[in-house]
């Protein structure tokens, strides 16, 4: 049997995770936990054969943080990513640190017991984009990488010429940037560009 | 004939200056003075310059009295073009006129001083502006990084309320169900239905967690039901830190001490003594690992533990003495301690 970790801080879906792995008759729960910091220790003794990990977790420790450690001393262990968030960078950060699959909880119509099979199988499954999110008069697909760079710098409450210095660019280039992204959305001001941003959960800096 | 004319066009020169301009010998004796400069010395306070040196003390002293103010705000437009060889000093004050007026006392060289009053009414109003709009852009900054925050808890809170929404409709599904049953006299032929779809609403009740943010008591017992799971027991001993801020540093460091105790000792048992004093809470994390070690390299964890640690104002000693042992130093009042390191 495969043993499952089950790192999830919301109880409605952990509920609904190990309901499933339950039925299953290839996979066990080995633990279920709240806190992805919490799961570099579980796995220590070598016992746990798939995990999968929540991005937001509680008390604000990320998942793929955690899964990068894990990664590292484990590489034989299986991580699927989870996350109900639309954050454009957490594809990307998943395959940087390793992770077999990667799974969003409201979006796709792939059941993640079907991504669990694919994984333990030897395949790498991950969606092929990020979810759209409207943002503004814009979608979140219209943005070019640097853009998404630079929102993820404001949002983090940066100065133009901090966002200038930690991309190396000119704080002219930076203006350039926000212009046209302001120009897309239709905003006025950076401000509201963020707000947006953040509340529509496409930039998480914190993960 | 000649010097006398020079003379006068130098004063009628320094006259026609829109700004008021004094030089003085360094006892205060006055050299030239133009109109200007008297005009608004003697709004100022009364007379004329008669003594430079007396003159700039008046101002330095200055009481407001109806026909001027003397200004001291922080974001006043200070000639910052200022150096050791050549100090200046600089007051502001506004007249009832509106207008403002910058003094700047300089010391052109060992036998000479120089007063200057210029009037900067229009880059007084722009730097009040430039201070409100700097304000205001702080607030924002700080409601953006609140806002950042409390995403994950909104999202939360949001999953609760659907969840809560849906029982509420279940609810009120089975009372009008049963009321119906009741009133139509069909309770009997109806039972098995309505008791399902009873079982069903408190079973969905039951799954809806009261409290969304993970209470302190729980970032402790995971941490030890995880540790006893991979066959390591974790003891504190003595009072733990009661703000949330420095459970979360604890914890941190116990997590990489049980990580390394583990991993590297095989040890069975991990020890947290914690005492305080006025200021901080001091920690020893040590474990009865079966590996006997003098020096250690520390590698990424135990780095970024350390990062993490500092960034908040506590610190972090590893102590090598045949088994390692962590060191940690938490303060109390994490906002004192930001404070602290604005200054």
């Amino acid at each position: 049997m495969i043993q499952v970790l089950v790192v999830e801080d919301s109880r409605i879906t952990r509920d609904a995770i190990e309901s499933q792995i339950a039925k299953s008759e290839r996979y066990v729960l080995y633990a279920s936990i709240e806190n992805a910091a919490n799961a570099e220790i579980a796995c220590l003794r070598g016992s746990v054969d798939l995990i999968l990990m929540d991005v937001c977790t509680a008390d604000e420790e990320s998942g793929l943080k955690a899964a990068a450690k894990i990664k590292q001393y484990n590489p034989k262990i299986k991580i699927i990513i989870m996350t109900s968030m639309p954050e454009h960078s957490f594809i990307q950060k998943a395959k940087a640190c390793g992770c077999n699959g990667f799974w969003y909880k409201e979006y796709g119509s792939t059941a993640l017991m079907e991504v669990c099979d694919r994984v333990m199988n030897g395949e790498f499954v991950y969606p092929e984009d990020t979810p759209m999110i409207r943002i503004g008069y814009s979608n979140s697909a219209e943005f070019t990488s640097r853009e998404f760079d630079i929102i993820r710098e404001l949002a983090q409450g940066r100065k133009y010429e901090e966002i200038a210095a930690d991309l190396d660019i000119t704080p002219n280039t930076v203006k350039y940037h926000i212009k046209n992204i302001l120009q897309k959305t239709g905003y006025q001001n950076t401000l509201q560009l963020v707000a947006e941003v953040v509340e529509k959960r496409l930039i998480l800096p914190k993960y | 004939m000649k010097k006398n004319t020079s003379a006068k066009m130098i004063k009628k020169a320094i006259d026609s200056y829109p700004g008021g301009i004094c030089f003085s010998a360094l006892d205060g004796r006055v050299v030239l003075v133009n109109e200007k400069m008297n005009q608004l010395v003697l709004e100022l306070t009364g007379h004329t310059i008669l003594n430079a040196k007396a003159a700039w003390q008046e101002l330095t002293n200055f009481a407001n009295n109806g026909k001027a103010e003397k200004l001291t705000q922080s974001w006043l437009p200070k000639d910052t073009n200022n150096d050791n060889r050549n100090p200046h000093q600089q007051l502001f004050f506004r007249f009832s006129d509106g207008s403002v007026w910058r003094f700047e006392l300089r010391f052109l060289d060992s036998n000479t001083v120089q007063i200057e009053a210029a009037e900067i009414t229009e880059l007084y109003r722009l730097s009040e502006e430039l201070y409100e709009n700097t304000t205001r852009l702080q607030e924002m900054q700080k409601r953006q990084k609140a806002l950042l925050d409390s995403i994950v808890e909104v999202n939360l809170n949001k999953e609760i309320l659907a969840a809560k929404m849906h029982i509420h409709d279940e609810l009120g599904h089975c009372l009008l169900a049963t009321t119906k049953a009741i009133t139509e006299d069909s309770l009997a032929e109806n039972a098995d239905v309505l008791r399902e779809n009873w079982n069903s609403a408190i079973r969905d009740f039951s799954n809806i967690p009261t409290v969304w943010t993970v209470p302190d008591s729980t970032l402790q017992s995971e941490l030890l039901q995880v540790a006893e799971l991979i066959g390591c027991k974790v003891i504190f001993l003595g009072e733990q830190p009661k703000s949330r801020k420095a459970l979360q540093l604890l914890y941190a460091a116990v997590r990489e001490a049980l990580t390394n105790a583990v991993r590297h000792a095989e040890a069975t048992e991990l020890t947290v003594k914690i005492k305080q004093d006025k200021q901080r809470y001091h920690i020893e994390i040590s474990d009865n690992g079966s590996v006997s070690v003098s020096s250690i390299t520390e590698g990424n964890g135990l780095s970024a533990l350390r990062q993490r640690l500092e960034q908040e104002g506590a610190s972090l000693k590893v102590l090598c003495d045949n088994s390692v042992s962590l060191l940690v130093d938490i303060p109390f009042d994490f906002d004192e301690v930001q404070k602290g390191g604005r200054k």
